[in-house]
């Protein structure tokens, strides 16, 4: 959450004054790439979790 | 491309809509069927949820028409950055898991139906934090109601048109959804949430679908994207509004609020195992957060293209249209955050509302132009079952609430406080006229809203339902003691959520109606709003008090 949609996102974000390219990322709006990376970055943690901690917790 | 053209949809929305309700009507009646006397079964379909119905429960709760229409309303208004707020959803699904499993087992181990019977029973207090409770869970789902029931009049106006079709529309949905709450309780609610919530999902994921293939297919959809203004692909925004630190406290709070509110609460009650509440965390946090990226968000991007909320003028720069004391005019985009800061507000494209209220409707302009344009009939059919998704949307919001609300009423104000000896099936009668009552109440103030331009309290109700989620952030602190630390008092808890309310209020019109709108603290609050959520600013007075309290109330003891 720091990094996806919190402070982290000043690593990437663009400045409005600078070429257009820096705005985009393989073609897709940086920060567009920039949320997906962080998802697939939580959906794994939460995978991961719910296969070992949780269920070893269940059972 | 001609982006004026609209397309009848003839009588399909009548039929699809109108077989629609007739089924969440049988589902009701099936619930009432399946019944078994008691309260536990009204109101928690007796703990035997399973994983499936579990989670799509969850997630149609947890989605409202504001999910709907205001994400992609949001994304086009303000560009590619509120995107990310889709990064709140993996955090809840979390939550479902690490708070919700510990609610369902103290709540399976002690008899709990409500948050205040558990947070009561762990304090013994049977009085104040009990009130306290269930006014947190009354003021978060009154709005939430009221907007749900307006959202199906508006939808019913885009969709039928006609002199009559919003009244129309909201009736029907808040009757519809009183019905089936009324007969069949929490069975009911939940196996229609069920059904609205794939519904809900198949609809997210379609509408993006639509806005890709409206711009002649993903690689030329983002090509097109990349030639927004900046501020469409770069944050804060276009207003401004949306600044790391603000959309990280959002992302986290609006996480948090809205899945410890009561009607989320209950669910967790109402859950078999821990294994269907570990399956619905991870089906909600995966499935839901690709339906918010890759579907609605998607439309509020390429709504941007189809409709532009800014043109290039003669010397490139782009020009917004903004309203300021009911007058519209041109802005570039250099000179925009000026003219915000001074009052303005900005425009949507004119083919999707004249109003700075009207972004919201992006998604009903791309799916009822453009769907039908693309596929033709099936397009037509498509077209009419995401629409009457986003209808889902709304009614799985307002039963969980309504039902939710009926529980706190009941069981913690009627029966907890008024008549303590009060017979079960009292309560349930009660549960069922609170139910009627609130209905009515809410539709009520939706059609005051629309017929009196003096009294609005639906423009009041609208930042209301912000307010809503960072009331019941307050209940956080408590619900962590209550199931982690167990270290708090009763005196520092009733503190703490006093003090978090305060604070919360003082982000509302309240203060500025106390102090002058120009006075200082006015001022500073606006100032505190811009930089972190309201939710996050009540919490940590809340957290200070309650551990200030908690503190001194052991050392006194000891």
């Amino acid at each position: 959450m720091v990094m996806g949609p919190g402070p982290g996102l000043q690593l990437v974000n663009p400045d409005p004054t600078t070429a257009r390219d820096s705005l985009l990322f393989l073609g897709l709006p940086v920060i567009y790439a920039w949320g997906l990376f962080w998802y697939g970055v939580q959906a794994a943690v939460v995978v991961t979790a719910s296969l070992t901690i949780w269920k070893s917790r269940e059972d | 491309m001609d982006t004026t053209a609209t397309t009848d949809l003839g009588l399909l929305p009548h039929f699809c809509l109108a077989g629609y309700l007739l089924f969440l009507l049988g589902i009701g009646l099936w619930g009432f069927r399946k019944r078994q006397a008691g309260e536990e079964d009204y109101y928690l379909a007796g703990r035997g949820q399973g994983w499936l119905v579990s989670s799509l429960t969850i997630m149609a709760t947890f989605f409202s028409s504001a999910a709907m229409l205001g994400a992609p309303g949001m994304v086009y208004k303000e560009g590619v950055v509120f995107a990310l707020f889709a990064l709140n959803v993996p955090l809840s699904g979390a939550v479902i898991y690490l708070l919700g499993n510990r609610i369902r087992e103290l709540g399976r181990t002690h008899g709990h139906v409500t948050p205040a019977d558990l947070i009561c029973s762990h304090y013994g207090s049977p009085v104040a934090l009990r009130c306290l409770v269930a006014l947190i869970g009354f003021l978060y789902a009154v709005p939430y109601v009221v907007i749900q029931i307006q959202a199906g009049g508006i939808i019913s106006s885009r969709l039928f048109g006609g002199e009559h079709a919003f009244e129309i529309g909201a009736c029907l949905l808040s009757l519809v959804t009183m019905l089936y709450i009324m007969i069949g309780g929490m069975r009911s609610v939940a196996w229609t949430d069920a059904l609205q919530g794939a519904l809900l999902m198949s609809g997210m994921l379609l509408a993006g679908a639509a806005a890709v293939a409206a711009l002649g297919g993903p690689s030329a959809f983002f090509d097109k994207v990349s030639e927004l203004p900046r501020t469409s692909l770069s944050a804060p925004g276009t207003t401004g509004s949306f600044t790391p630190g603000k959309l990280f406290t959002l992302c986290i709070f609006g996480a948090l609020g809205s899945m410890i509110q009561p009607a989320q609460w209950m669910r967790f009650y109402a859950a078999k195992s821990a294994k269907a509440l570990r399956r619905s965390a991870v089906i909600f946090a995966l499935g839901l957060t690709a339906c918010f990226l890759f579907g609605v968000m998607l439309v509020g991007l390429g709504g941007q293209v189809l409709y532009p909320v800014a043109k290039p003028s003669a010397d490139g720069a782009f020009e917004y249209q903004v309203q300021a004391d009911g007058q519209a005019f041109g802005v570039k985009e250099a000179d925009l955050a000026k003219r915000l800061a001074e009052g303005g507000k900005p425009l949507p494209h004119p083919d999707v509302g004249a109003g700075p209220r009207d972004f919201d409707q992006i998604m009903v302009v791309v799916l009822k132009r453009h769907l039908p344009e693309l596929l033709g009939p099936a397009g037509l059919l498509l077209a009419t079952l995401v629409i009457i998704a986003i209808m889902a949307a709304a009614m799985s919001t307002a039963d969980s609430n309504l039902h939710a609300m009926s529980a706190v009423l009941t069981r913690d104000i009627y029966s907890g406080i008024l008549r303590p000896g009060a017979s079960e099936k009292s309560r349930l009668w009660v549960g069922r006229g609170v139910i009627a009552a609130a209905t009515l109440l809410a539709l009520g103030m939706v059609f005051v809203s629309r017929s009196s331009e003096s009294f609005d309290p639906i423009g009041m109700i609208m930042p209301m339902s912000l307010l809503a989620i960072a009331f019941s952030s307050q209940l956080l602190p408590v619900t962590f003691d209550v199931l982690f630390l167990k270290r708090g008092s009763r005196r520092g808890a009733i503190a703490g959520i006093v003090a978090g309310m305060l604070v919360v209020l003082m982000f509302s019109p309240l203060l500025a109606i106390a102090t002058g709108s120009d006075s200082a603290a006015v001022d500073l609050f606006v100032q505190l709003k811009k930089i972190a959520d309201i939710g996050f600013c009540g919490v940590v007075v809340n957290v200070a008090v309650f551990t200030l309290l908690s503190v001194i109330g052991k050392r006194t003891r000891s």
